[in-house]
């Protein structure tokens, strides 16, 4: 029995130092001058550590546009997706209609429609809607695609409240708008969390679908910008900044993930795992 | 009691609440695949205003390219050996975080699904310069055992992309194992014990089976993720060298927006959602149509 535990924790550590150290050697990377990176054998990296790369990032790089960019991509995504979701959960968890149990299976396959392979007639649609190189046009991509995962959150949460809740605010006269913001929106908080923490993190890391459909330079999100700096051949050569810049832009979902690492799991597992 | 909550049997209220959330899946999920089959059977180039119908003629330059045939055969490899690894080191994983005594297991699991609150982009940097042939700590660290420095990106591209991609995606797989584990009562386990069931028979005949609907709700959803994805390698080898990455993913989209011809890139679009109902099939097939019915 010691034994296997021994085992176990060897094994787990194995994993675990394979996650964490490629992450760490980011933040190393991000200390270092464009010479230092350049040079062989690695250990020379230790000798000194160039702390500017953080302040040329965020002076130079426009990686502060970036970030301001991606939180309002994010920002807006977070807004549609979670309230849009929500009031769909709403009515699938609370009230009885032909075709609910086909709808929300329905929703859920939604999932299975590839994001990535869907990119050409994305793009296509958002032309001829004139949302090219528009943050709408992202932010409605984004949304439709965090919108199924939500609502399987959200329904998951409003199915635990018990239905006497609802019942006895109708009898106590509310609304069925008070009762959905006085009584079931405030219980309903922990699942409202999990599903934008959810959506912030799928939103804030894409790069590709930005990428592709925003051509304004003053729009791109950090991640494009990153993405931009590694192919121009100032900025690109200059690994150090570019890393300072990564773990800027990283930090928020990092952060995020660290505290709250609950409802991400959460989020993730939900609809798949309860029915 | 009852007919207060019938009463709002007939209201109009589910509708109005469902009408945003359905209209925007109808429009940025539904329609595209309408919208790419639609296109698939047009010339229409991105520049130029307008299109013409063209028939099959997308196809049939599609299945006369060699370089189509080549990135369907890297997406089976790529595909394969990715949700191979994914799956098996997500179940493994998962067991070993559940072993009853163990500490530390909220740190563990945080360590080991790090790399996925990475970008994609960020991750393929990280290995991008970690595998640098000139300056890359691997060549480092392999030099210190003697090792001559290896031109990782170059000789092994396809098993290096494999394995990046694994390295951040096998959270999903980890997360769902651990918690339909957690979901088989501890109960079963203890009476195996006591009936002599060795560590590996318990797995075997308790664990395996309680996680049949979860397999293949994994296999799935990563089969298709890694299918539609090419994030990692449009960063670190752009399907190079010479096509030896091409995953079908990355040549949609090198001909949907370098070659500018959204035609074309629609087909691929039309043949990849094909695969994917295709896959899909088969998976819930292979696994019996009941493991779809019996959740519980």
């Amino acid at each position: 029995m010691k034994t296997k535990l021994t085992v176990t924790y060897v094994i787990l550590s194995v994993f675990a130092l394979g996650g964490l150290l490629p992450v760490l050697w980011m933040f190393v990377m991000s200390l270092q001058t464009p010479r230092a990176l350049n040079s062989f054998p690695t250990l020379n990296w230790f000798k000194d550590f160039e702390f500017n790369n953080y302040q040329i990032a965020l002076n130079q790089g426009g990686i502060y546009q970036g970030l301001i960019n991606s939180s309002i991509i994010t920002g807006g995504t977070l807004i549609i997706s979670v309230t849009f979701a929500t009031l769909a959960a709403y009515a699938l968890a609370n009230f009885e209609f032909k075709g609910k149990a086909l709808l929300l299976i329905g929703i859920l396959m939604t999932q299975l429609i590839p994001g990535m392979a869907a990119i050409v007639p994305l793009f296509d649609i958002l032309k001829s809607l004139h949302l090219i190189n528009t943050y709408t046009g992202l932010i409605l991509i984004f949304a439709a695609r965090t919108i199924p995962l939500n609502i399987w959150i959200m329904h998951g949460f409003f199915k635990e409240l018990p239905a006497e809740l609802r019942e006895a605010a109708i009898i106590d006269g509310c609304s069925v708008y008070t009762t959905f913001t006085r009584i079931i929106l405030p219980l309903a908080l922990p699942g409202i969390g999990a599903a934008c923490m959810f959506t912030f993190m799928q939103t804030w890391i894409d790069f590709i679908m930005p990428l592709t459909t925003l051509f304004d330079q003053n729009k791109f999100p950090f991640t494009v910008m990153l993405y931009k700096y590694v192919g121009d051949p100032i900025m690109g050569t200059n690994y150090g900044v570019v890393f300072a810049s990564a773990v800027i832009g990283t930090l928020p979902t990092l952060l995020m993930f660290v505290f709250f690492q609950r409802f991400f799991v959460k989020g993730l597992t939900s609809g798949a795992v309860k029915g | 009691m009852q007919t207060i909550l019938k009463k709002q049997k007939i209201s109009i209220v589910p509708i109005v609440l469902l009408l945003p959330a359905l209209t925007l899946l109808a429009v940025f999920s539904i329609y595209p695949v309408f919208n790419a089959f639609f296109l698939s059977f047009y010339n229409k180039q991105m520049l130029a205003p307008g299109k013409t119908f063209i028939g099959l003629g997308n196809y049939i330059h599609l299945f006369q390219d060699a370089a189509f045939m080549n990135s369907l055969k890297v997406t089976v490899l790529y595909v394969g050996g990715s949700v191979l690894l994914q799956f098996l080191m997500g179940l493994i994983i998962a067991s070993l975080l559940c072993v009853k005594d163990l500490k530390g297991r909220a740190i563990f699991r945080t360590l080991i699904i790090l790399p996925y609150t990475l970008s994609e982009l960020v991750v393929s940097l990280i290995w991008l310069r970690m595998l640098d042939p000139q300056s890359g700590v691997i060549n480092y660290i392999i030099s210190l055992f003697g090792a001559q420095p290896v031109n990782w990106l170059f000789h092994w591209a396809l098993p290096v992309v494999i394995l990046v991609n694994v390295w951040w995606g096998t959270t999903f797989s980890l997360l769902m194992f651990e918690s339909a584990m957690q979901g088989i009562p501890q109960s079963l386990y203890e009476a195996a014990e006591v009936d002599g069931a060795s560590v590996f028979q318990r797995f075997i005949y308790i664990t395996l089976p309680a996680l049949k609907y979860i397999s293949l709700l994994v296999l799935i959803m990563i089969t298709l993720y890694t299918i539609n994805s090419f994030g990692i390698i449009f960063v670190l080898t752009a399907g190079g060298p010479v096509g030896a990455t091409n995953v079908i993913g990355m040549y949609m989209w090198n001909n949907a927006f370098q070659s500018s011809d959204l035609g074309l890139g629609a087909t691929i679009s039309t043949i990849i959602f094909i695969v994917n109902i295709v896959i899909t099939l088969i998976y819930i097939r292979g696994f019996g149509m009941s493991t779809m019915e019996r959740r519980d």
